[in-house]
C-alpha cells in the first residue's frame, strides 16, 4: 500500500495482466458452520479446478483459475464427544445440510467427518465459545469518487457499523462479523390481461465479501467497540425494502487465526508491505493421507444476529430506474434479471419469515 | 642538496631544499593544456633527486609520502604507478603511500579519478619522501572520466570484488528525482540488485539487504531506510566517495555476512567558506563548509529536506490529499587539526521520516549516528585511528483510527568503538586492531494513539548484546607478479543478562503451546558465540595489464533484520543473535580475471563467485513479529547458497565513456525440519525473493559543448520470484487465494531507460548548475509485484501488476554555489 501512495502515487499503476500458471493438483475445499442458533446448518464441499482445466482466459487476460467445482456424493457426519452422530444430507450439488441437530450445545465438542471414496477427512474437535457480544447496528451514507474508464464516477455508499457491547470476561475473546443482505427485487410489471403482478423475488447476497472484520480483546480495554462491517454502493436494489443481517461470531483461537490469515492475504495489494503469501492451514486433515492439504475450515461458533432494513425513503438520492416498464421497449430488450426471478443469482420466491 | 623544479601553469620555479632522508617536499602541479587527452600523461616536469650518502650502499630503498588535495586533505586510494615495474601501490585512507624499489631512476605516476594526474621523475639513491598535492579535475574537460579509481587499479590491486566510486562518477548516472544516490548508483554495477523500485537496500552477490555492513567513515549505520526507499540517507553533497566490498572484506570489517559499504564523507574546506543551495522537484538542500579557525578547525554540513507534500496535494484523491510525506537528513562534521600529523573529527548523521496515509496508518522513524574519530601519523610508517560512535534509531508505526488506534514503538541504541594501527614496511602493509559494538534494543511498546482508543498500553523487553572482534591484516607483495592480502578476524558475541528465555518441549516445533518453562538469567551472559574469520586474497599479475585474482572469506553476522516484507521497510526489527537465533556464517569464494587495454582506456573484468550460508533465517507462514517476546517461534533456520558470474567492460576515458555490466547469478534457500510447520517447499531449495538470474546495465556519458554532460542508462533484469495463486476457493463468501510453493513464480522482466543532462554555468556570474533527468524515458510499466485480487465482488481473483513508477518521471534540479 505504502509504495503505491508515496510521491510516486502520481505515477503508480495497477494493471490487469496475463500471468501463466502451472496446473496444480486438485484440492478439497470444505466450509461448514455449526452455531448455537436454531437454523439450518450447511457444509459445502468443492474441489479446486486447476488440476483438470486449463487456466481461464477472458478478453485475452489469463484468469488465475475458475472457481472450484462442487463435490457430490460425499458422506458427511457430525460427531460429538458424547457419542452422538448426526448425518448431513446433500440438498444441492456440494451443499450438505445437517440433520437431526438444530443447534450446537454449550460444552459439547463437535467434529465433522467426510468420507469421499476411500478418503476420510476429519476436523479437529471444537466447542462453541461461552460468550458473544451484543451488537447495535447503524449506517451512514457517504459519497465517493471512483475512477472509471470514462472518467471519474460519483457513487453513494452505505456503510454499516456494529457497535458491540463486549461481555464481561477475563478470557480471550475472538470475534468475527459477517454481513448478509436480503432485498426485495421488483421484477418488471408487464401489462397482462389479468393484471397479475410479477411474483415476489427475494435476493440473498454478501454485499462486501472481501471485507473481513475481526476483533480480539487481548490488547483492548473497553466495554464497547465499533467496527465498520460492510460498505455497499447504493443502487436500484434499494428501491424496495433492503435488509442487512449482521452476524457476530465468537470464535476459538485457531478459528480466529484462520480468518486473520485470510484477511492478510485478501488485503494484499502488491506493495512492499504485503504479508508474504502462503497457503492457509485448515482444521481438517485427511486421515488416510496426511500429506494431502485440505483447504477451508469447519467452524463451531456462538452467534448473535441483528437485522435492520432500509426503504426507499431512507435514501436521500435519486435512484436510476432499472426494471421499470417502458411501453416503447419490447420485452426482449429488458435485462433478463427483470423478467424472471430465476435469472437473479441467489434468489428465491419464498419470503423470509421476518421480512 | 637536491634541486627540483616546480611547474605551475607554466611558471617555472627553482627551489633548493636540504636533503635529508625523510625530508618533505610539497609540490603542486596543474596542467596547462586541459583540452588534450594526452597532454597530462606526457608531461614529465617534476624531478626529485635523493642522492645516496657515500657511507651507505643499499640494495633496496623506499619512496614514501603523503598525497593531499589543495585543501591539504589526504586523498585515499590514489594509484601510484612506477614505469618499468609490474605493480604499483595505492595511498591508504590517510593518503599515505609506500614503495620499495631498487636504487635507480623512475617515472612515477599518481592517478585518481577526481584529480589531475601527477607525474614525477625520481632519482632514488636512498630512502626518499615525496609529498604530492593533486588538483581537482575541472568540469569543462573535453573528455569524461568514469574511472571509479585509477583505472590500472582494476588490474593491480590485490582485492577483487571491490567497487569504488567517487561522487563525480555517481553524478554521471541519470538518477531518480535528479538526486544521485549511493545505493541506487551501485545497482548499476555487476553483482548488485534490489528487490525493486522504491525498496531500500541492495542485494549483493545473492545476499540479503541486512547482510550488508553500511558505514560512513567506518562508523556503522544500522538503519539506512530513508525517503520510503527512494533515497538513502547519504546526501551526495557531503559524500566524497564510497567503496563496496562484495563478499571479499578486509578483516577490519566484519559483522555482516555478505558485503561492506564504506562511504567516505567530505571534510570541510580549511581555506575558504563555501555555500551551496539546491532546489529540486522533491527535495531542497543546503550545504556549507569552511574554516572556523584557519588551518585548525573546519566545518562542513549538508541538509536535505523534502518538499513532496505539494505533489500529494495535486492528486485529486481525498485520501492522498490528506496524506503527508516528509523526510530530512543532516550531516555535520567538525574537524580539528591537533597537529600537522593528527586530527580529531566529530561527525553526525541524522535522518527523519514521516509518512501518514490519510487517516489509515502512518510511519515515523528517526535515526542518527554520531562519532568522534582520532587519526594520527606518529611516523611515516605508522598510522593510528580510533573512533567511538553512538547510534540510535526509533521506529513508530501508528494506526490513528478505530477501537485499536495505537502506536507501536521500537528501536535500538548502539555504541561502537574501534582502534586500528596501520604499519607499512617495504613490501608489507600490516593492519591490526580491535572493535566492539554494544547493542541495546529498546523495549517494544504499544500505546493508545488517542483518547478514543481502547488499546491497552503494553511493553516487552528486548535483547541486548555485545560484539567484540580483534583483527589483523597483512598485504604483502613477495614478488612483482604476486600480491597477497591475508587477514584474520576473531569475533565473539554475547547475549547479555538480565533476561529470560523460554524453554520448549522436545520433539515439537517452537510455539506458544510448546513452551514448558522460563529460564531467568540475572547476570553475565545468556549465550555466547564466537568464530574465526579468515580472509585471503591473491593476485597473480600475468602482464602489466592483466591479472588473475582469487579470494576466500568467512564472514559471521550477529545481528539481522527481521521483516516479513520483500524489501527493507521502516518497521523492520533489528534482532541480535540470541539463545535460539544463531549467527549467520557465510563462506565466500571468488575468482576473477582483469585486463586493461589501450593504456587503461578500457577495463574488462570477469568474476565468478560462490557463497554458502549457514543459519540463514526465514519465516514460518504468517509470522507475527511485533509485540512478540518469543520471536524464535516465528523463525526457521535454513541454509543458503548463491553463485554467479559477473562481467564488466568500461571505457574510462574519451568523449564517450561508460560501462556495460552483466551478471548471471542465483540465490537459493533451503529449510529442512522434522516439523511440518517449519518446512518450506517440502525442504527443497527455493529461490530467494531477490533472486534475479540475469541483470544487465549500460551507462553512457557524453560531454556536450560547452558545459553540458549527457547521461544515458539502460537497465534490464529478470523478474524477481513471487508466490502466485495456484487456485481460488470460496469460504463463507470470501474468495481466498490458494498460494503456490514459496517463490515459485516470477514477475515479468524489468527494463528501463533514463537520460539526464547537466549543464554548468547556466547563468553568467554564478557558479551554478542545472540538471534535468528523465527517469523511465519510455514510460514502461515495470512490475514491482504481481498480486491477486477480486474486483467488484467477483469471486474470481485476477492477477494485477503493481508498477511503482509506471510512467515517465522528469525532474529538474538547480544548484548555486557561493
Amino acid at each position: 500500500m505504502l509504495t503505491v501512495i508515496l510521491l510516486g502515487i502520481v505515477t503508480a499503476c495497477i494493471d490487469l495482466i496475463e500471468f501463466p500458471l502451472k496446473n496444480e493438483t486438485k484440492q478439497l475445499v470444505v466450509f461448514g458452520q455449526l452455531t448455537n442458533l436454531e437454523e439450518p446448518h450447511y457444509l459445502y464441499l468443492s474441489e479446486t479446478f486447476s488440476g483438470s482445466k486449463n487456466p481461464l482466459i477472458i478478453n485475452g487476460v489469463l484468469i488465475t483459475t475458475a472457481l472450484p467445482s462442487p463435490v457430490k456424493g460425499a458422506r458427511v457426519t457430525l460427531y460429538d464427544n458424547q457419542g452422538n452422530s448426526y448425518p448431513y444430507r446433500e440438498i444441492e450439488p456440494g451443499k450438505y445440510e445437517l440433520q437431526e441437530l438444530t443447534a450446537a450445545l454449550p460444552g459439547v465438542e463437535y467434529s465433522v467427518r467426510i468420507q469421499r471414496g476411500n478418503q476420510i477427512y476429519e476436523s479437529i474437535p471444537q466447542s462453541i465459545s461461552e460468550l458473544v457480544g451484543i451488537d447495535s447496528t447503524y449506517y451512514e451514507i457517504t459519497e465517493d469518487v471512483y475512477p472509471s474508464k470514462d472518467g471519474k464516477r460519483l457513487t453513494h455508499l452505505i456503510n454499516v457499523f456494529a457497535e458491540t457491547t463486549l461481555p464481561e470476561t477475563e478470557n480471550e475473546l475472538f470475534l468475527r462479523w459477517e454481513v448478509e443482505e436480503v432485498y426485495y427485487w421488483e421484477l418488471t410489471f408487464f401489462p397482462n390481461p389479468f393484471n397479475v403482478p410479477p411474483p415476489d423475488c427475494f435476493v440473498y447476497s454478501n454485499p462486501d465479501p472481501q471485507r473481513i472484520t475481526l476483533f480480539r480483546n487481548s490488547r483492548v480495554n473497553s466495554k464497547t467497540i465499533t467496527n465498520q462491517v460492510t460498505s455497499r454502493e447504493i443502487d436500484a436494489t434499494f428501491k424496495n425494502r433492503h435488509y442487512f443481517i449482521v452476524r457476530q461470531l465468537s470464535l476459538n483461537e485457531d478459528n480466529y487465526r484462520y480468518w486473520n490469515e485470510v484477511k492478510q492475504l485478501v488485503g494484499n495489494t502488491g506493495s512492499v508491505f504485503d504479508t508474504p503469501p502462503a497457503a492457509i492451514t485448515s482444521n481438517l486433515i485427511n486421515k488416510t493421507n496426511e500429506d494431502e492439504k485440505v483447504l477451508g475450515y469447519f467452524e463451531v461458533s456462538r452467534v448473535s444476529e441483528t437485522r435492520f432494513f432500509l426503504v426507499r425513503g431512507f435514501i436521500p438520492y435519486y435512484l436510476e430506474p432499472y426494471c421499470e416498464y417502458d411501453p416503447q421497449k419490447p420485452r426482449s430488450e429488458y435485462p433478463e434479471e427483470c423478467v424472471s426471478c430465476s435469472n437473479v443469482p441467489n434468489s428465491t420466491g419464498v419470503r423470509p419469515p421476518w421480512f | 642538496m637536491i634541486s627540483h623544479v616546480r611547474l605551475i601553469r607554466g611558471l617555472r620555479l627553482n627551489k633548493t631544499i636540504n636533503s635529508v632522508s625523510n625530508c618533505t617536499v610539497y609540490i603542486a602541479f596543474a596542467v596547462v593544456c586541459l583540452f588534450h587527452e594526452q597532454s597530462v600523461a606526457q608531461t614529465d616536469s617534476l624531478r626529485y633527486v635523493f642522492q645516496p650518502s657515500p657511507s651507505s650502499v643499499t640494495s633496496q630503498v623506499s619512496l614514501t609520502g603523503l598525497v593531499t588535495d589543495l585543501n591539504k586533505q589526504p586523498i585515499p586510494r590514489v594509484s601510484i604507478y612506477v614505469d618499468g615495474q609490474f605493480t604499483g601501490t595505492n595511498t591508504d585512507d590517510q593518503g599515505k603511500y609506500f614503495l620499495s624499489l631498487k636504487p635507480g631512476d623512475y617515472r612515477v605516476v599518481f592517478r585518481h579519478v577526481s584529480m589531475l594526474p601527477v607525474i614525477v621523475s625520481v632519482s632514488l639513491g636512498k630512502n626518499g619522501v615525496v609529498n604530492v598535492v593533486m588538483y581537482e579535475k575541472k568540469f569543462n574537460l573535453e573528455e569524461v572520466v568514469v574511472e571509479a579509481e585509477g583505472a590500472e587499479q582494476n588490474v593491480s590491486k590485490i582485492d577483487a570484488g571491490v567497487i569504488r566510486m567517487g561522487i563525480k562518477e555517481l553524478k554521471q548516472i541519470p538518477s531518480f528525482m535528479g538526486e544521485p544516490d549511493v545505493i541506487k548508483g551501485l545497482q548499476f554495477m555487476p553483482g548488485i540488485t534490489s528487490v525493486g523500485e522504491g525498496s531500500a537496500g541492495i542485494n549483493v552477490r545473492g545476499g540479503q539487504a541486512d547482510q550488508n555492513l553500511i558505514m560512513i567513515n567506518e562508523v556503522m549505520v544500522l538503519n539506512s531506510n530513508h525517503a520510503l526507499g527512494f533515497l538513502s540517507p547519504f546526501n551526495p553533497d557531503v559524500v566524497q566517495d564510497f567503496t563496496l566490498f562484495k563478499g571479499n572484506l578486509p578483516s577490519y570489517y566484519g559483522g555482516r555476512s555478505s558485503a561492506a559499504l564504506n562511504i567516505q564523507m567530505k571534510e570541510g574546506n580549511p581555506d575558504q567558506w563555501k555555500f551551496q543551495g539546491t532546489l529540486g522537484t522533491t527535495a531542497s538542500k543546503l550545504f556549507a563548509e569552511g574554516p572556523v579557525i584557519k588551518n585548525r578547525l573546519t566545518f562542513l554540513s549538508g541538509l536535505r529536506i523534502s518538499n513532496t507534500n505539494w505533489v500529494l496535494n495535486q492528486v485529486r484523491n481525498k485520501d492522498i490529499q490528506n496524506s503527508s510525506l516528509t523526510f530530512h537528513d543532516f550531516y555535520g562534521s567538525l574537524q580539528f587539526s591537533i597537529s600537522p600529523k593528527s586530527q580529531l573529527t566529530l561527525n553526525t548523521l541524522s535522518t527523519g521520516d514521516y509518512f501518514k496515509f490519510s487517516e489509515e496508518f502512518g510511519y515515523d522513524w528517526k535515526s542518527s549516528v554520531t562519532s568522534l574519530q582520532f587519526k594520527s601519523l606518529p611516523t611515516n610508517r605508522l598510522a593510528l585511528q580510533a573512533l567511538v560512535a553512538y547510534g540510535r534509531f526509533r521506529n513508530n508505526y501508528f494506526d490513528p483510527t478505530g477501537n485499536e488506534a495505537a502506536t507501536l514503538r521500537n528501536g535500538m541504541d548502539y555504541w561502537q568503538s574501534k582502534i586500528s594501527a596501520l604499519f607499512t614496511i617495504e613490501k608489507h602493509t600490516l593492519t591490526a586492531g580491535f572493535e566492539s559494538i554494544y547493542y541495546l534494543s529498546k523495549p517494544e511498546s504499544l500505546s493508545p494513539y488517542n483518547e478514543q482508543s481502547a488499546v491497552i498500553s503494553a511493553s516487552i523487553e528486548k535483547d541486548k548484546g555485545i560484539e567484540l572482534a580483534g583483527f589483523i591484516a597483512e598485504e604483502w607483495t613477495p614478488l612483482p607478479a604476486l600480491g597477497i592480502s591475508a587477514g584474520l578476524r576473531f569475533s565473539l558475541f554475547q547475549q547479555l543478562a538480565p533476561d529470560s528465555i523460554f524453554l520448549y518441549a522436545n520433539g515439537q516445533t517452537k510455539s506458544i503451546d510448546s513452551i514448558t518453562d522460563t529460564l531467568s538469567v540475572t547476570n553475565g551472559f545468556i549465550k555466547q558465540y564466537q568464530g574465526l574469520e579468515p580472509r585471503i586474497a591473491i593476485r597473480f599479475t600475468i602482464t602489466q595489464d592483466q591479472s588473475l585474482k582469487l579470494s576466500y572469506n568467512r564472514l559471521i553476522q550477529y545481528i539481522q533484520s527481521l521483516s516479513t516484507t520483500t524489501a527493507p521497510t521502516p518497521i523492520d526489527l533489528w534482532q541480535i543473535s540470541s539463545y535460539y537465533i544463531k549467527p549467520q556464517i557465510s563462506d565466500n569464494i571468488s575468482l576473477g580475471y582483469f585486463i586493461n587495454l589501450k593504456e587503461n582506456k578500457w577495463s574488462f573484468s570477469i568474476e565468478t563467485f560462490y557463497r554458502k550460508t549457514q543459519n540463514a533465517l526465514d519465516y514460518k507462514n504468517f509470522p507475527d513479529l511485533f509485540m512478540n517476546n518469543h520471536l524464535e517461534t516465528e523463525l526457521v533456520n535454513g541454509r543458503g547458497k548463491a553463485y554467479g558470474l559477473e562481467f564488466l567492460v568500461k571505457r574510462n576515458r574519451g568523449k564517450w565513456t561508460g560501462w556495460l555490466a552483466y551478471t548471471y547469478s542465483r540465490s537459493f534457500i533451503q529449510v529442512v525440519s522434522p516439523y511440518p510447520e517449519e518446512l518450506i517447499n517440502n525442504g527443497n531449495w527455493y529461490p530467494a525473493v531477490y533472486d534475479k538470474p540475469h541483470v544487465a546495465s549500460w551507462i553512457m556519458n557524453r560531454k556536450l559543448w560547452p558545459n553540458g554532460l549527457l547521461g544515458f542508462s539502460f537497465t534490464y533484469s529478470t523478474g524477481r520470484p513471487i508466490s502466485a495463486v495456484s487456485s481460488t476457493y470460496v469460504v463463507d463468501g470470501v474468495s481466498i487465494p490458494n498460494y503456490s510453493n514459496r517463490n515459485e513464480y516470477r514477475i515479468p522482466d524489468y527494463y528501463r531507460v533514463d537520460i539526464s543532462y547537466t549543464a554548468g554555468s547556466v547563468l553568467k556570474k554564478l557558479n551554478d548548475s542545472l540538471s534535468i533527468t528523465v527517469y523511465n524515458l519510455f514510460s514502461r510499466r515495470n512490475a514491482y509485484s504481481v498480486f491477486f485480487q477480486s474486483v467488484d465482488n467477483s469471486l474470481i481473483l485476477k492477477p494485477y501488476r503493481l508498477s511503482i513508477l509506471g510512467t515517465v518521471f522528469p525532474s529538474v534540479t538547480y544548484s548555486v554555489t557561493f
